[in-house]
């Protein structure tokens, strides 16, 4: 059946008005309004590091030509008002205009090929340069040519000083500086291409000539508008090197090295994901505030550049509220898709998923009940002390309702344990029951939680349905969300194909979603994957043990390590960071670093939406199982998968 | 979306439940539209799902639904047209290319590989290859894909659609080789007999017991030949006549083979000719394993016994107490053909029948049109 | 299609490879190098053992001992094993450990090896063979298009050889590195601004397993249209297709959104017929986008390494992209794999690339025809 949600969401985002529609301004402005206000975004290097689904690549896009020129196009749309605000504050765009002609660059294996060659360093770097910056010329005159705007209709502003070198990259004319530009590239291309690399003696000429754009470039100056009333626009030009960790480790020190110096006027960013780095930095960069310093002579690292540090644990509650939003708008756009399900109105997602308690059978209610019962005996807990968590359940509410009864039980299951162990903890007095415990036990959402949990491990209670739900799930990661609403629109659809209402039941939901889940766990195929399907299924079965403890003290999904222990951790257990460098690549885990709690610093290894789903834990996030690297360690051992 | 009702109506028909629904629908859809609403007998508004539904309903209970639904979901084997059109578009680079290089090796006494280096022995290759005669003994053989495949190859002076051809045809033929290759002693050099499928061998060649004598495409071709009187005159001394089929039982590989051999024998023993060089090619046989057989589908052989009409026998079969029940030749194929079902698949998946006289009323899945041959 | 450069090519399918080996390698005047892979596939000796039974003692062994990180150790034994075997086979061998990945993971095996067979020693040889059966295409492909170069300037037979055994395939799993990328020399324009506006057709062959690799490829291509490539026919098992669209039924529905006319079909077991089909659609592309843009065709051959040797001579011929995402890892199960090779023999497939099967004139062989008496 086509179902737009299987469907990968780079198929939807190829059109850009589609993209900007989904993108949110929350990153744009948390991570670059500081920067960008400053003007520091522009007039030096800027690194941009970043895990796995930080949005590194749509900020990238973001800041890309025609996706400025969509917006602007589009600014008189409602849904586009906070991008824009967001962009015009960071200084990519001044008010009706675009301020930078930004291009992004993803640094493929092209340029790590550089490296494999036999020449010295300085012109393997010299090359790898010129491919860059002739591709980045390429790619601002294609970004200008895509707006409308005619090569004859873009000229070059070399900075002061520059003038009298102009000439080697082709003069200032839009059509000279691409010629130049395409000659470079293929000149280039074919020394990369070449099954074995030509000795540096029989290099082409124009692989070799001094080609330096970005040290000449200051500005590109176009003419836009209809005949007659053409305006000019003096565009600051913005290179993003994306993908920069595909780079040999040296390669990389060096082409920031070189991008560093204060002679280039054009903008350059350059982003990395921390994962494929050498260990040491790799786990470094997604911890700590300041990159690795690279020295240049004469040159402070800190102050000539600024350092951005994108992470999917960024703003973390914010990210949830964001990506609720976003996750819900894309999947009312897919559903408009959906001829079976548009034609009957249904367009909302959330229409589709049924947020209603469900409650246990009657007869499992009844084995509740008396499970409940005998915990109160074995507990030794009198009448009147039941009597007062009943009376507080009775009047615990969500969401301004009273909770069900096989909520309300368990509950009061719940805080008979925490009764228990709190009159027993700090007690001396020994064997003398129902002393009242200093604290009295509250019907709390802590209690709620654990209650509705134990009822999913106990009685396979629903635990996971709802949109919102649906997007907590989802590890903030678009894909992830579309996969997981596939399954759910899909049967759906499938009911209202058998003549059923369109709308799934809790049980239903939860029953997919935890199947999908699992499927999604079978089926990766990514590097150390077996390692780090062994380490999150061995950290989900703590996670369970735990959240099942009677008391209900705590609902983890995630392990915490001390801080101080994760940042030794590549040279401690090598292996192990490996291994999660993958993991969070792949979305099996997140890492949240630096996370206080009793007065230490943490660093916690957060469950990622799939492995929740799959084990049954909690989708509440800071629920953390203390423990050490040794013990992370010990999981990858035997039994080998 | 006219499918979506029909897959509600089937899902109600096999009782199938949300999830399971959802795992067929999408099954059912996809393979629609790939490959089974491409069959030529489907009409409008009644394609594949609709005649899926219309097949099951034929079945009482649920459990022999969902045998026969299991059977069509994992064993029925379709041959869709791009498919069929592959093995077209084989015939002449697998089949044709080898045989003639062979004979122009052979003739100019160089290995094979050494054909293309050679040049006499290449340009003997052309010559060959233009002394060649493609002839379709059935529409099946989709001649005009094969014209369309090797354009520039193959000219279509070499490609005859009847099979049956006269001596005023031989001789334009004949004609048309020997001005091509400015050559007025030309004859041909080879025969390629073209046809879709094969499954018994029957067609081909068969033993007429009441008419105690053979008969079959092989030999009305031969008659042809004989009645044009063209075999000494427009055939070189070492012709050789090429069977080729796209796709073949494995039973039909063994016994075209045989029945040749024992037409060769028969004839020869009573003094009559037959061709002296044939050889038969395949561009796909189908596996020993492929009929339908008591030990690996027990169940659906049951519906296949039990709803039968026996009016789709004919008189021959009846003659000799057989039924088909396994289609003609008790072949037991699950196949279908994008333009036609065999009479050689089990006729539960083809046959068509009023029921009457008190017997089972048989609906077709792929409803089989009746060629004459 | 005459005017492809191996529309007219030396080429051998299963037996006819070993009666072509025998004949061909007996000649006294043979002098071999056989390039393969020293690896744990069983496939590993295969050819080996025929080039070293039938050139015996005119034969050198050039093994290739891809290393990937972090190596199971049966793997590891097995490889060792092979190794060992090799060496008796061919004494006259020499074998070079391969890193295919360098320490940040960047893969270099390619162009490392394309840069270790520069240094061969090869002027006393009539023929190499490669071998591509336990070679990944990563390493093999570089080094055919290197040596297609070296051999044709030097006038040598460029043989390219695979033990193939589909069964085998499927028993061994691997674990992909997550960049996709051209194939060392196989880039084909690929990146070039020159390309940007080309219409990009993406031609995927179709196996099991392979699905994440193939998004992995699918994100880097972007293309702009989808022909995916399902073996058929494939002799043993008809309804394959049938099973890798329903394997695939995702990507066909939804992020391929294929139509059932752009699927492509190539025999499983001839690497010609998907030469001839990809360059065949080609021509066609080519026509229609030559004024909007240009065609850009990119394949990635995942499956049968058969139909990989037809990918590969395609690309030669008209500098295809060749994307692919290299192996991080192998795991096998060996109880399974020892059973499935146990159980089928490899079909050992032949295609000779250059040398004197097509010297159009005064080649060796004419000459010493003109000479001998």
């Amino acid at each position: 059946m086509d179902n737009p949600f299987e469907r990968r969401a780079t198929e939807f985002l190829r059109d850009d008005e589609a993209f900007l529609a989904i993108v949110s301004p929350e990153p744009v402005t948390f991570y670059l309004k500081k920067p960008g206000h400053a003007g520091r975004l522009y007039d030096r290097l800027v690194l941009m590091r970043g895990t796995p689904g930080s949005g590194k690549t749509t900020l990238a896009r973001l800041f890309e030509f025609p996706s400025l020129a969509a917006l602007l196009r589009n600014s008189s749309v409602s849904t586009y008002h906070a991008l824009v605000g967001a962009l015009t504050e960071c200084g990519a765009l001044n008010g009706e205009q675009p301020a930078v002609l930004g291009c992004r660059l993803p640094l493929e294996t092209d340029y790590r090929e550089f490296w494999e060659f036999p020449y010295g360093e300085s012109l393997k770097l010299r090359l790898m340069t010129a491919l860059i910056q002739a591709r980045a010329v390429l790619g601002w005159l294609r970004h200008l040519a895509a707006a409308g705007v005619a090569p004859d209709n873009i000229e070059v502003v070399p900075r002061a000083g520059a003038e009298s070198i102009v000439e080697s990259i082709g003069g200032v004319k839009g059509e000279d500086i691409g010629r130049r530009a395409r000659a470079v590239e293929k000149a280039l291309y074919q020394v990369i291409g070449a099954l074995i690399a030509p000795t540096e003696a029989d290099l082409p000429p124009e692989a070799t000539a001094v080609y330096q754009p970005f040290d000449i470039i200051e500005h590109v100056r176009v003419r836009v508008g209809p005949e007659g009333q053409k305006r000019t626009l003096e565009l600051r030009p913005l290179a993003i090197l994306d993908d920069a960790h595909v780079l040999h480790p040296e390669q990389f020190h060096a082409l920031q090295r070189w991008l560093i110096r204060r002679e280039l006027r054009i903008a350059r960013w350059m982003i990395a994901r921390f994962d494929v780095l050498l260990p040491q930095e790799a786990l470094a960069a997604v911890t700590k505030d300041l990159s690795d310093a690279a020295s240049y002579p004469g040159l402070s690292q800190e102050r000539e550049t600024e350092v951005v540090l994108l992470q999917s644990s960024g703003p973390r509650r914010e990210n949830r509220t964001n990506f609720r939003r976003i996750a819900k708008d894309m999947a009312g756009r897919y559903l408009r898709r959906m001829p079976l399900l548009s034609a009957r109105d249904l367009v909302v997602l959330g229409d589709l998923l049924s947020d209603e308690d469900p409650t246990l059978a009657s007869s499992k209610c009844r084995r509740l009940r008396e499970m409940v019962d005998a915990a109160q005996r074995r507990l030794n807990v009198a009448d009147s002390s039941r009597e007062t968590f009943e009376r507080k359940v009775a009047e615990f509410r969500v969401g301004g309702r009273p909770v069900d009864e096989d909520v309300g039980l368990a509950m009061v299951a719940v805080m008979l344990h925490r009764y228990d162990k709190r009159r027993r903890g700090p007690s001396l007095f020994g064997t003398e029951y129902d002393q009242e415990p200093s604290q009295p036990v509250s019907a709390n959402s802590s209690v709620y939680e654990a209650a509705r949990l134990h009822l999913l491990q106990r009685f396979d209670r629903p635990f996971y349905y709802g949109i919102d739900d649906l997007c907590d799930a989802s590890s903030e990661n678009v894909e992830q969300f579309l996969q997981l609403a596939a399954i759910l629109v899909e049967t759906s659809a499938t009911q209202i194909i058998r003549s059923k209402p369109a709308s799934l039941t809790p049980t239903t939901q939860h029953q997919l979603l935890r199947k999908r889940g699992e499927q999604i766990i079978e089926g990766w195929n990514f590097p150390q994957h077996l390692l780090v399907r062994r380490l999150v299924t061995a950290i989900a079965a703590r996670c369970v043990e735990v959240t099942e403890q009677p008391n209900g003290w705590l609902t983890p999904n995630a392990f915490g390590i001390l801080q101080e222990d994760f940042d030794a951790l590549p040279d401690s257990h090598p292996e192990l960071a490996h291994v999660l460098q993958f993991g969070v690549a792949y979305n099996a885990v997140t890492l949240v670093p630096h996370y206080p709690c009793k007065r230490k610093e943490w660093c916690l290894i957060e469950l990622g939406g799939m492995v929740v789903l799959k084990h049954g834990l909690a989708l509440k996030r800071g629920g953390f199982v203390e423990s050490t690297p040794q013990a992370l360690a010990a999981m990858l051992e035997d039994p080998r998968p | 979306m006219n499918q979506e009702f029909i897959l509600g109506k089937l899902s109600e028909i096999m009782k199938w439940g949300t999830d399971q629904s959802r795992r067929e629908f999408a099954w059912l859809d996809l393979m629609s539209k790939m490959k089974y609403d491409g069959y030529q007998d489907f009409r409008a508004g009644a394609r594949f799902v609709e005649s899926l539904a219309d097949w099951l309903q034929q079945f009482p209970t649920l459990a022999e639904r969902e045998t026969a639904y299991g059977f069509v979901r994992k064993y029925l084997v379709y041959v869709s047209p791009g498919e069929m059109n592959h093995l077209v578009e084989l015939f002449f680079p697998e089949t044709v290319q080898w045989r003639l290089m062979q004979k122009a090796a052979a003739q100019s006494d160089v290995p094979i590989y050494r054909l293309w280096a050679n040049t006499k022995a290449a340009a003997l290759y052309d010559r060959l290859l233009r002394q060649t005669l493609f002839i379709e003994l059935s529409d099946g053989a989709r001649i005009d894909v094969f014209r369309r495949a090797n354009a520039g190859l193959v000219s279509n002076e070499q490609v005859v659609t009847a099979p049956r051809i006269n001596k005023a045809k031989w001789d334009d033929l004949l004609k048309d080789l020997q001005d091509d290759l400015k050559d007025p002693e030309a004859q041909f050099a080879f025969v390629f007999l073209v046809d879709d499928f094969i499954a018994s061998g029957t067609t081909l060649l068969r033993w007429e017991k009441d008419k105690n004598r053979w008969n079959g495409k092989m030999l009305r071709f031969w008659d042809d030949v004989e009645e044009a009187g063209v075999a000494g005159t427009h055939f070189e001394p070492t012709w050789v006549l090429c069977v080729h089929h796209y796709l073949a039982t494995h039973r039909a590989r063994e016994t075209a083979e045989q029945r040749h051999a024992g037409v060769l024998k028969e004839r020869r023993d009573a003094g009559q000719d037959w061709f002296e060089r044939v050889k038969f090619s395949y561009g796909m046989v189908l596996p020993e394993s492929f009929p339908v057989d008591q030990a690996h589908h027990g169940e659906f052989l049951k519906l296949v016994e039990n709803y039968y009409d026996d009016v789709i026998e004919t008189k021959h079969m009846k003659l000799g107490g057989e039924d088909a029940r396994l289609g003609f030749g008790k072949c037991a194929l699950p196949l279908v053909l994008e333009h036609n079902t065999p009479n050689n698949s089990l006729s539960l998946l083809w046959a068509d029948t009023p029921g009457e006289k008190g017997k089972h009323s048989m609906r077709p899945l792929f409803r089989r049109r009746q060629r004459h041959t | 299609m005459t005017n492809l450069r191996w529309g007219r090519c030396i080429y051998h399918l299963g037996q006819h490879t070993d009666k072509f080996l025998r004949e061909y390698l007996s000649q006294p005047d043979r002098r071999v190098l056989l390039v393969a892979g020293a690896g744990f596939d069983p496939r590993s000796t295969a050819v080996a053992r025929h080039i070293a039974q039938y050139a015996d003692g005119r034969a050198r062994g050039y093994f290739v001992r891809e290393e990937r990180p972090r190596p199971d150790a049966e793997l590891v034994a097995r490889g060792d094993q092979n190794e060992e075997a090799l060496r008796r086979l061919l004494p006259d061998c020499s074998v070079i450990r391969l890193d295919v990945f360098a320490a940040d993971n960047a893969v270099v095996g390619g162009r490392t090896a394309v840069g270790l067979v520069s240094d061969l020693a090869i002027d006393d040889l009539t023929d190499l063979f490669v071998d591509f059966s336990a070679l990944s295409i990563g390493v093999a492909f570089p080094i055919v298009r290197y040596l297609l170069t070296v051999t044709e300037r030097q006038g040598l037979n460029l043989h390219l050889l695979v033990a193939e055994n589909p069964g085998t395939d499927a028993e061994i799993r691997s674990t992909p590195t997550d960049v996709a990328d051209a194939v060392h020399g196989f880039k084909g324009g690929w990146g070039l601004d020159a390309r940007s506006r080309a219409a990009r057709l993406w031609m995927p062959q179709l196996a099991r397993g392979k699905r994440p690799v193939l998004e992995r490829i699918r994100q880097r291509v972007q293309p702009h249209a989808f022909c995916p490539i399902l073996p058929f026919p494939a002799d043993d098992d008809p309804r394959l297709p049938d099973r890798l669209i329903e394997h695939y039924s995702e990507e066909f529905e939804n992020t391929w959104r294929v139509d059932s006319r752009d699927i492509v079909y190539a025999s499983q077991r001839s690497p010609l017929d998907l030469y001839r089909t990809i360059l065949r659609m080609d021509d066609s592309r080519k026509r229609v986008f030559a004024d909007i843009g240009g065609s850009q065709i990119i394949l990635s051959p995942v499956g049968s390494k058969a139909l990989a040797v037809g990918a590969l001579m395609a690309a030669l011929e008209r500098d295809f992209t060749i994307m692919y995402v290299e192996t991080l890892s192998y795991s096998v199960n060996f109880a399974h794999l020892d059973a499935v090779w146990g159980a089928q023999t490899a079909e050992l497939v032949h295609v000779w690339l250059s040398g004197e099967a097509y010297a159009p004139h005064g080649s060796r062989e004419d000459a010493e025809w003109k000479n001998s008496p």
